[in-house]
């Protein structure tokens, strides 16, 4: 993947870049949005990690001028924590997700996973799989090696996200706010306790297990491939 | 005095004043202009009458006739008589009670003082003047009749005196009552300035006296003792936040430290390394929640979210937080029932409202012991819209119940359960940007919080 990283903080672009190159990745950094706008109509990535407070011009200001161009390039905007109306402005202004600082690596790299991934709005699948799972997306019927799986609407949103997301590593806060739109960390299990019993619905009884956790990062659904 | 001149109604009162003057001026021009000429043409119809008279009887002209009827005029009581002055062909005088006179034809203006040769002056004063009418006879003698225009100056100097008396009443009349209310309103200011100075000064408790009249100046001293109220609150709260944050964050950091001072001393393998990094990694995520959670809840009390209020439908809120929470409160051995009305929605933030009901059922799943029952319930009572989360737990004592939503408050049994004490200050906050009445009940046994929606912002569907 060819990330632009724009962002004018040193300890943080070097964390990102450093990150990015150890997970095999090739990363530009600009340290300001004038640099950044630049190389981002100049040359093509895969995606964008635009902090929004970066000097010259601001990061909200690079990625709507991106869009008046018709540029379609999926970013990720950072930020610091002192403000959550930014995320709306953020997501109005034409980015595709949003992360506040300070933040795990992990979270990044899964959220730039499914950003640089996400398929074209055009090609709307109505059933997803994996192995022998498979999700019929209009009837909401789940079943694994040609068994129906009864699940509760939250649990098939869930799976749903999952396998949008199939083979990628997904976060706890992404699955909160994807699945149940909670923009807030809450003080009990509400996603391991989910995640379990959906695991014990599709995995159960069968021999391979296709809901794996990834320590430190969050969970990730097999991949045929992989297998 | 300086001051009391510059005092608003002193200034209010001195430009009335000066309004008032000049239409008191324009009336008295128009008065002195309207007197003068009437008196004017009085005046000189009286002479021109005399003059043809005079004129008339002597018909072919200066004849001895005529110097004994003039003479005869001028003996006529002082105050009485015209002017007379009457001189032959060669310009001698004849007769009259003028000295001498260059004879010239015509309306003319003497002053009496050159021309007054007898004693029969009504008063004898030099600001005299005579208004008099000349011509010469047919036999080229020369007649000049004139009378003192005295009472035309008398009138003038009469509306003047009467303008200045009615002027000066009118400006002292305006301008006292001014200089009074100034001084009054200078005092009251100064009370209003010294409790500023006293509470700039740090007595805080200082407020500023309300004279009792119910004015203008009551009311703002009402409103700035109201500020004043709320700014000590609002600084109580703020002191109370700062030692809080001190106090309570110093434990995780403590913490925090002491992992990280324990691998720098006694990692043995990368495995104790790996988990001693993992725990400090942990410790200052919970740190930083606790900070965000901080953020958030100064920044819903600063009210700008309220631009960002869409309508929220709050009954498939209800659902979607008890459907989420169902499966954690089953697995802590707990039981959930919910009672959701259907078609309720409210104008707020969902994100902020999702948190709230989130944070009330958290705290019912933290607080109670197993086997507890909670009961999540949105109605309508008689119209109102209630939002209800119910436990069967200890439930909180009375005198706590108020200050549980204070940051980082917490009931001695919790301080070992985790959690940061804000989160029913977040919901306090939420509810007072929505103006939802949130109330903390006794459930017998156990604790009820009770959310009264306000009535104009929902509607059902």
């Amino acid at each position: 993947m060819h990330v632009l990283l724009i962002e004018d903080d040193r300890r943080t672009a070097d964390f990102i870049v450093r990150g990015l190159k150890e997970h095999g990745h090739v990363a530009d950094h600009a340290v300001t949005g004038a640099d950044g706008l630049y190389l981002a109509t100049t040359r093509t990535y895969d995606a964008l990690v635009v902090d929004r407070m970066v000097p010259e011009i601001d990061g909200l200001t690079v990625v709507k001028t991106l869009r008046a161009s018709a540029n379609r390039v999926p970013v990720l905007f950072l930020t610091t924590m002192a403000s959550i109306d930014d995320r709306v402005e953020g997501l109005e202004g034409g980015g595709d997700d949003y992360l506040v600082k300070p933040f795990a690596f992990a979270e990044l790299l899964a959220r730039l996973g499914a950003l640089a991934r996400r398929p074209p709005m055009s090609d709307i699948k109505t059933t997803l799989e994996a192995a022998d799972l498979k999700i019929d997306l209009l009837k909401r019927e789940v079943s694994r090696a040609g068994r129906r799986i009864e699940l509760q609407p939250q649990e098939f949103k869930l799976l749903e996200y999952m396998l949008r997301n199939k083979g990628r590593v997904v976060t706890r806060t992404m699955l909160l706010e994807n699945v149940w739109d909670f923009h807030f960390d809450p003080q009990t299990s509400v996603v391991e306790t989910h995640v379990s019993r959906l695991r014990a619905k599709i995995d159960r009884g069968f021999d391979r297990e296709l809901i794996e956790t990834v320590r430190g990062a969050g969970y990730r659904i097999r991949n045929e491939k992989t297998a | 005095m300086k001051r009391l001149l510059r005092t608003a109604s002193f200034r209010l009162a001195a430009a009335y004043a000066g309004v008032t003057l000049i239409a008191f001026l324009t009336l008295f021009a128009t008065a002195y202009l309207i007197t003068t000429r009437a008196l004017d043409r009085q005046i000189r119809f009286g002479i021109e009458a005399e003059y043809q008279s005079l004129a008339s009887a002597a018909g072919s002209g200066a004849t001895p006739e005529l110097v004994a009827e003039i003479s005869k005029r001028v003996r006529l009581p002082a105050g009485t008589s015209f002017f007379y002055f009457l001189s032959d062909a060669n310009g001698h005088r004849l007769t009259g009670n003028l000295n001498d006179h260059r004879p010239m034809d015509g309306w003319q203006t003497i002053p009496l003082s050159e021309v007054s040769g007898e004693t029969n002056l009504a008063s004898p004063n030099d600001d005299h003047r005579l208004t008099a009418l000349g011509g010469h006879l047919s036999d080229n003698s020369f007649l000049l009749v004139g009378d003192d225009s005295y009472r035309l100056y008398d009138a003038q100097e009469g509306i003047m005196e009467s303008f200045a008396l009615a002027s000066g009443l009118v400006l002292a009349l305006s301008i006292l009552p001014g200089m009074i209310m100034g001084q009054s309103f200078l005092r009251r200011i100064d009370s209003i300035n010294t409790a500023s100075q006293a509470i700039v000064k740090g007595r805080l408790k200082e407020r500023i006296p309300i004279a009792g009249k119910g004015d203008e100046l009551d009311e703002l001293s009402h409103n700035l003792n109201r500020m004043l109220d709320s700014n000590q609150s609002l600084m109580e709260s703020l002191r109370q936040v700062s030692s809080s944050i001190a106090h309570d964050l110093r434990t995780p950091l403590s913490r925090l430290r002491q992992y990280l001072e324990d691998v720098r001393l006694f990692a043995g393998g990368p495995g104790e390394l790996q988990s001693a990094i993992d725990q400090a990694i942990a410790e200052s995520d919970t740190l930083l929640s606790t900070f965000s959670a901080l953020l958030r809840i100064s920044q819903v009390e600063s009210k700008s979210r309220r631009s960002g209020f869409k309508t929220v439908y709050l009954s498939g809120l209800f659902e979607k937080i008890a459907e989420a929470y169902a499966p954690v409160i089953e697995e802590a051995g707990k039981t959930l029932r919910s009672r959701i009305a259907a078609g309720a929605s409210l104008t707020g933030d969902e994100e902020l409202l999702t948190q709230m009901l989130a944070n009330l059922v958290e705290n019912a799943i933290k607080h109670t012991p197993t086997g507890a029952a909670i009961i999540l319930t949105l109605e309508e009572n008689s119209s109102l819209l209630v939002g209800c989360v119910a436990d069967s737990g200890p439930g909180i004592p009375e005198p706590e119940r108020k200050r549980v939503f204070e940051r980082f408050y917490r009931l001695d049994r919790s301080r070992t359960t985790p959690g940061s004490g804000l989160g029913l200050s977040l919901v306090a906050a939420v509810a007072d940007l929505h103006g939802i009445a949130v109330t903390l009940e006794d459930n017998r046994p156990g604790l009820r919080a009770v959310l009264q929606f306000p009535r104009h912002r929902f509607s059902v569907s």
